[in-house]
């Protein structure tokens, strides 16, 4: 498995890269999942969602991704009504975002590791804990901010 | 024309080729995947980014691809190969999630589990209903409940492939068999860090 990209959190006016995707966990708790389409080695899911947090809740502000057939993927797809903002509520669990330069790179999932993570623990949505976590201290050349190193794009004909 | 010409040759047709039909493929699949990569870039490309990818990397491309080409025959091979295989077995099949007598909690009515379960937000996003966005996978699960079923609230934690989970919600319990479930919260469940101490007891285990 590929190294994957991604998902981007507005948090405290800064935008990061947020290595959890909450939106997985609404798809599995019974929330309908139109088809995305994996184009990707870097991006199993289809999809990256782009999320906030106001007043300690977690929004979902926008989906970018392509359904089955090359349909574009908005918030609108998979929350009809809702084309703006998305409150989290189905989302329990710690979101990571990793800072600082990166300590080891892993092909995998979200397995490299940076010089913090920015840890925060979410209830049913709301922000209830941030931590920061020290994972030690990178190469003054190592490469700085999360990064995928490389992927391959299927094309058409070797999805058929 | 010697030997080396011809291998040289063909493998500058082959590369030259490839690098091609990739473009051809990337410009096709252009718009969305674009957009996603696009929309997750951090920073803008230096102009020397720009002119290593569209000149100095090709040019480098060719005259490696001449030079190591089987290796880019057996790569290309390889990649339809893969493709063909993982249709051909598929991927191998997670572990199921099981409930048991034990995990539940409380027994509870239709009336009490929507009134405790009705998701609110102060900017709008989510409809006032029975656990919000999940209303619709909610409505499933009551149709799909008898009128003698029995609904109880769960916590349960397992382990599948990621790691130990906690998963909570309310089930279905039909003459005491636990039927289907509907779950409100699913949360990783953090491992204990592993110690140094903790590490050199597994070593002393599997040197002794």
């Amino acid at each position: 498995m590929t190294a994957q990209i991604p998902e981007r959190l507005r948090y405290q006016g800064e935008e990061y890269a947020m290595c959890t995707n909450p939106l997985s966990d609404y798809f599995l708790m019974g929330g309908e999942s139109p088809n995305f389409e994996m184009n990707c080695t870097a991006l199993w899911r289809g999809y990256v969602g782009s999320w906030e947090i106001v007043a300690d809740r977690l929004y979902l502000i926008g989906l970018n991704g392509s359904l089955e057939g090359g349909r574009k993927a908005s918030l609108e797809t998979v929350f009809p009504g809702f084309s703006r903002r998305v409150f989290a509520h189905w989302f329990s669990g710690k979101i990571r975002l990793p800072q600082g330069r990166q300590l080891e790179y892993v092909h995998m999932g979200y397995g490299s590791t940076y010089e913090r993570d920015l840890l925060l623990t979410i209830e049913r949505g709301v922000v209830t804990q941030q931590t920061i976590k020290q994972n030690g201290t990178a190469d003054l050349d190592a490469p700085d901010g999360y990064g995928v190193a490389a992927m391959t794009i299927f094309s058409e004909k070797s999805k058929e | 024309m010697s030997y080396v010409h011809l291998y040289l040759g063909l493998g500058l047709l082959l590369s030259v080729w490839m690098f091609f039909e990739n473009k051809w493929h990337e410009k096709k699949n252009d718009d969305a995947l674009k957009n996603i990569l696009r929309s997750t870039a951090v920073h803008k490309p230096h102009y020397f980014e720009g002119v290593m990818s569209e000149f100095i990397a090709p040019i480098l491309f060719f005259a490696i691809g001449a030079l190591v080409w089987p290796g880019l025959l057996f790569l290309k091979l390889k990649e339809h190969g893969d493709l063909f295989q993982r249709e051909k077995t598929g991927w191998p099949e997670e572990p199921i999630f099981e409930m048991h007598r034990r995990n539940l909690i409380e027994k509870l009515t239709v009336q009490e589990i929507e009134e405790r379960e009705i998701v609110r937000d102060p900017l709008g996003a989510v409809p006032v209903l029975p656990f919000g966005h999940l209303n619709k996978g909610w409505r499933k699960f009551l149709d799909s409940t008898g009128t003698n079923f029995e609904l109880w609230s769960f916590s349960a934690e397992w382990a599948p492939w990621g790691g130990p989970e906690l998963r909570k919600g309310y089930v279905q319990v039909h003459q005491g068999e636990i039927g289907s479930y509907f779950m409100t919260v699913c949360r990783e469940i953090e491992k204990a860090p592993e110690t140094k101490s903790l590490r050199k007891k597994w070593m002393r285990r599997l040197t002794a």
